[in-house]
């Protein structure tokens, strides 16, 4: 990892279905060079598993990009690329999106929040489900 | 672990001062890297439920940046392919990393780069822009929070590799470095404590040698004089000199020198 050859300021990448892609786009940080290299990719459901992977690895190898977001059900399918991504930069997110409701359980960063509180993630789960069930 | 293992030296007083002087560099060692674990564990407990925090607010943020965007093409129709078609050669928003120091680790930290400026420039959208323009500005409050999420992330993952690190080194320290150490020190006083009772056994016999030596001289002295004082005809020496043979306590100085 050449840290030094990074350029000063990095972009934020994202992979998600086209909704999130394009709100996140609106917010300025898509970009697309005269080569037709761009830091973001619409998945849909024909999007292979294969592409989504290839991407991915392109994104984490290139200098430009420091955070890259996956919504969280893209981020399910290539679950293993994302685990094996040891580096710091750049930082992998999930992100929920409008068709994958926000699950705590299976956020990588969430699970290893809990395993190094020592808390049970499952635990918790049920407690908030009781809760909400309650009231 | 094996049993006393201790470092190679020769046992004398000077290896065993430096012996000492090397525990006590040890113990401090271990007590700064100590206090580093703290540090850097309580540091860990502060991002991780920051961490947590801050991904309830995401999940919240972004559900209401879904709704506004549904609403926008609801006005605006279906925009998604025109903004995805209009997008710029350079990015308008990017982050910087700096780096910060904690707890004697370096950390890095993202920001938006340039500033936080909402810089809009949008290529069509002129029918239901109210609704787009809040669309854009709900998901801009969610990057924002993402860049901070992404912080905090790698926060975490930096000390928690520094934390393991120094939690190493302090059990290297403390199962490994000091005892070795402490075992070593006891060898050389064992030894040196050792080789005293053998000087000591051993100048014990060398006194006792010497002493008989001294007993057989005067012996041989004394058997000298009642010869020399036997062919003189002294018999006050005759009668001293027997005694002294007898080996009855007697002074010289009781003899008349003549």
């Amino acid at each position: 990892m050449d840290e030094k050859k990074r350029p000063k300021a990095g972009l934020v990448a994202v992979i998600g279905d086209e909704d999130t892609v394009t709100g996140f786009l609106l917010a300025g940080i898509g970009q697309r060079d005269p080569r037709g290299q761009s830091n973001f990719l619409v998945c849909d459901q024909n999007t292979t598993r294969q592409k989504i992977s290839t991407t991915f690895r392109e994104f984490v190898s290139r200098l430009d990009i420091s955070i890259i977001l996956v919504t969280q059900d893209i981020a399910l399918e290539i679950r293993k690329e994302i685990d094996e991504h040891n580096e710091v930069i750049p930082t992998v997110l999930e992100i929920p999106s409008k068709s994958a409701k926000y699950d705590k359980a299976k956020d990588s960063i969430v699970r290893r929040v809990y395993r190094l509180l020592g808390k049970d993630l499952e635990e918790e789960i049920h407690r908030e489900k009781t809760q909400t069930q309650k009231s | 672990m094996s049993g006393k293992k201790i470092l190679k030296v020769m046992p004398s007083r000077m290896t065993l001062q430096q012996m000492k002087a090397k525990a006590k560099g040890a113990k401090k060692g271990y007590d700064l890297l100590k206090k580093k674990a703290d540090a850097i564990k309580s540091f860990l407990q502060r991002i991780l439920r920051k961490i947590l925090a801050v991904k309830e607010r995401v999940g919240r943020l972004t559900q209401q940046a879904g709704v506004l965007h549904t609403k926008a093409i609801c006005f605006a129709g279906e925009f998604n392919n025109q903004v995805i078609q209009s997008t710029p050669n350079e990015a308008a928003f990017k982050v910087s990393a700096r780096e910060a120091n904690v707890a004697g680790v370096k950390i890095p930290i993202f920001e938006r780069h340039g500033g936080d400026v909402e810089s809009v420039q949008l290529v069509g959208l002129s029918a239901g822009g109210a609704q787009v323009t809040q669309c854009r500005k709900a998901y801009y409050a969610v990057l924002k929070d993402l860049v901070d999420l992404a912080s905090l992330k790698t926060q975490l993952v930096t000390l928690d590799d520094a934390f393991k690190v120094t939690n190493r080194r302090v059990n290297a320290l403390d199962y490994v470095v000091l005892p070795r150490i402490h075992n070593t020190i006891k060898y050389i006083q064992d030894e040196l404590d050792e080789m005293e009772r053998e000087e000591f056994s051993r100048l014990k016999k060398v006194k006792d040698v010497l002493e008989e030596k001294a007993a057989e001289a005067d012996k041989a002295l004394k058997a000298e004089m009642l010869k020399s004082a036997a062919a003189a005809g002294n018999s006050a020496v005759q009668s001293a000199a027997s005694a002294g043979a007898k080996g009855d306590d007697f002074d010289l100085g009781d003899i008349d020198i003549m």
